[in-house]
């Protein structure tokens, strides 16, 4: 069973969501839908039409970027994670993304953030 | 059983109820998980609250709560142009009409439900107009932000898009005309094309199915043939630049804008003193309403769907700001009460006449 990892702002559209669970899938595509039959509407958070993982949606595997073809091993661990934000107006230096995503690994695995702060891109807000 | 009109409120960071009772105002919320609201509407013949969301990591919804907000469920289901096609991005609007609920977004689009927004289908025939390669996105993006039903004609709808037009359909959306005739495009070499008029807020009378009221980037204009023809009545006013506009639900000729100062010069209410402008005569005349207002370094502004009138008898006005700050009228808008001074941004008032 690969153990799944799920965000505290994603159970704010679930709320009977539990953030760790764990899953016989063979694919992140196979995740996504195992997540959207126990909480309808979940896959349609994750994923824009294509279907592809929605743009400031990251998904990790084992540390690794991942998209919906990726597979997932029985010991494997896969991480969703929002990308990191904040406030208002332009996105912030590179040295406050640094900040913040540190201070996101006090909740997740070293590896997953290390990956996230490589190349997770950044919504902004108007 | 006793009639209580609420105010919905859209903002930022969630959705609220509030209960304007003389005997102290009561918040309910912060609903929709936080999310960024564009517009909390009420269907009467459900007895739901909807709510038109957006996020940039979970994309559009729409939200939904039959007991008045105690436990919500959202869905998106079906809110796609298809896989080839842009992803819909926010939900700017819904509106309850005929049985079947409609939802405007981004980028410019109409979708339809006819399960109480648990499902939607695409009204396809508004993208197929033949001006459609030629939409661009203004400010606040490419938005469906307006959608106005004909009261008794269900096969009739007009609907307001940011920097493209008001277009209007009259066979259920299959086919639509382009309605700008009269509107300036003050930002364009040509101010008087097809599309590309900036229409910032499409509203309707309650009693004069044919009369449209539009609060637009470059003026406000009232058109008396549904549409096929505008007048500019900006005259009177501070200025010819707001967004929000509601028309009195039982005075006729009475409307109401919140012009702002201009849009590049801080979009804010003008010199900072916040008022309102009441027309009695369908926009011959404008007068400013502002006791109770703050009247020095108020350097806030209103956004489209941020103002509402209610159903009562007198009717109630309402209006919120960028700032989170939420204004009440009891007398047509000759005076106003602040309800509510620390909420977040506000995108949308609504009232909900509810059973006690």
């Amino acid at each position: 069973m690969a153990t799944v990892l799920l965000p505290r702002s994603l159970g704010e559209l679930f709320p009977d969501m539990t953030r760790h669970l764990d899953l016989d899938c063979d694919t992140i595509g196979a995740v996504i839908e195992q997540l959207d039959q126990r909480w309808p509407g979940m896959r349609d958070r994750l994923c824009e039409p294509g279907p592809r993982i929605r743009p400031f949606i990251n998904i990790f595997v084992d540390g690794q970027r991942a998209g919906l073809d990726t597979p997932v091993m029985t010991a494997s661990t896969v991480h969703v994670i929002p990308a990191v934000a904040g406030g208002c107006g332009p996105a912030p230096s590179v040295a406050g993304r640094v900040v913040s995503i540190e201070r996101a690994a006090v909740s997740i695995e070293r590896a997953a953030v290390s990956a996230a702060l490589r190349v997770a891109p950044r919504p902004g807000f108007r | 059983m006793t009639t209580k009109h609420m105010v919905l409120v859209g903002t930022r960071k969630g959705a609220f109820v509030v209960d304007p009772a003389a005997d102290g105002v009561r918040i309910g919320g912060p609903f929709c998980g936080t999310m960024a609201i564009q517009h909390l509407a009420w269907d009467p013949a459900q007895g739901t609250l909807l709510a038109a969301a957006g996020s940039p990591w979970f994309g559009p919804t729409v939200w939904r709560s039959t007991d008045r907000g105690a436990i919500w469920t959202q869905s998106s289901a079906g809110l796609t142009f298809g896989d080839d096609q842009p992803a819909v991005t926010r939900v700017w609007n819904i509106t309850a009409a005929h049985g079947a609920l409609f939802a405007g977004v981004e980028p410019a689009g109409l979708f339809r439900s006819l399960d109480g927004g648990a499902n939607w289908e695409h009204v396809a025939g508004l993208r197929e107009h033949p001006t459609t390669p030629d939409w661009q996105p203004g400010n606040g993006g490419l938005i469906l932000h307006s959608i106005v039903p004909h009261p008794t004609d269900s096969d009739r709808m007009w609907v307001g898009i940011s920097s493209v037009g008001t277009f209007h359909t009259r066979d259920g959306g299959r086919t639509w005309v382009a309605q700008n005739q009269g509107v300036r495009a003050c930002y364009l070499p040509d101010e008087h094309p097809e599309t590309g008029q900036c229409v910032h807020k499409l509203v309707r009378h309650p009693d004069r199915p044919e009369v449209l009221f539009q609060q637009n980037h470059c003026g406000v204009y009232r058109s008396d043939d549904g549409g096929g023809s505008w007048l500019e009545i900006t005259n009177g006013l501070p200025s010819e630049f707001g967004f929000p506009m509601v028309v009195h639900p039982r005075r006729p000729a009475t409307a109401y804008v919140i012009p702002l100062n201009g849009s590049d010069q801080g979009r804010y209410v003008p010199d900072g003193s916040m008022a309102v402008w009441r027309t009695t005569n369908d926009g011959a005349t404008w007068e400013r309403r502002s006791s109770g207002l703050p009247q020095a370094d108020a350097w806030v502004g209103v956004l489209r769907e941020a103002m509402a009138t209610d159903q009562g008898d007198p009717a109630s006005i309402y209006f919120g700001t960028s700032t989170g700050q939420l204004y009440a009228s009891h007398d047509d808008g000759d005076t106003w009460r602040l309800l509510a001074s620390h909420l977040p941004g506000i995108s949308s008032v609504e009232t909900a006449a509810m059973d006690g």
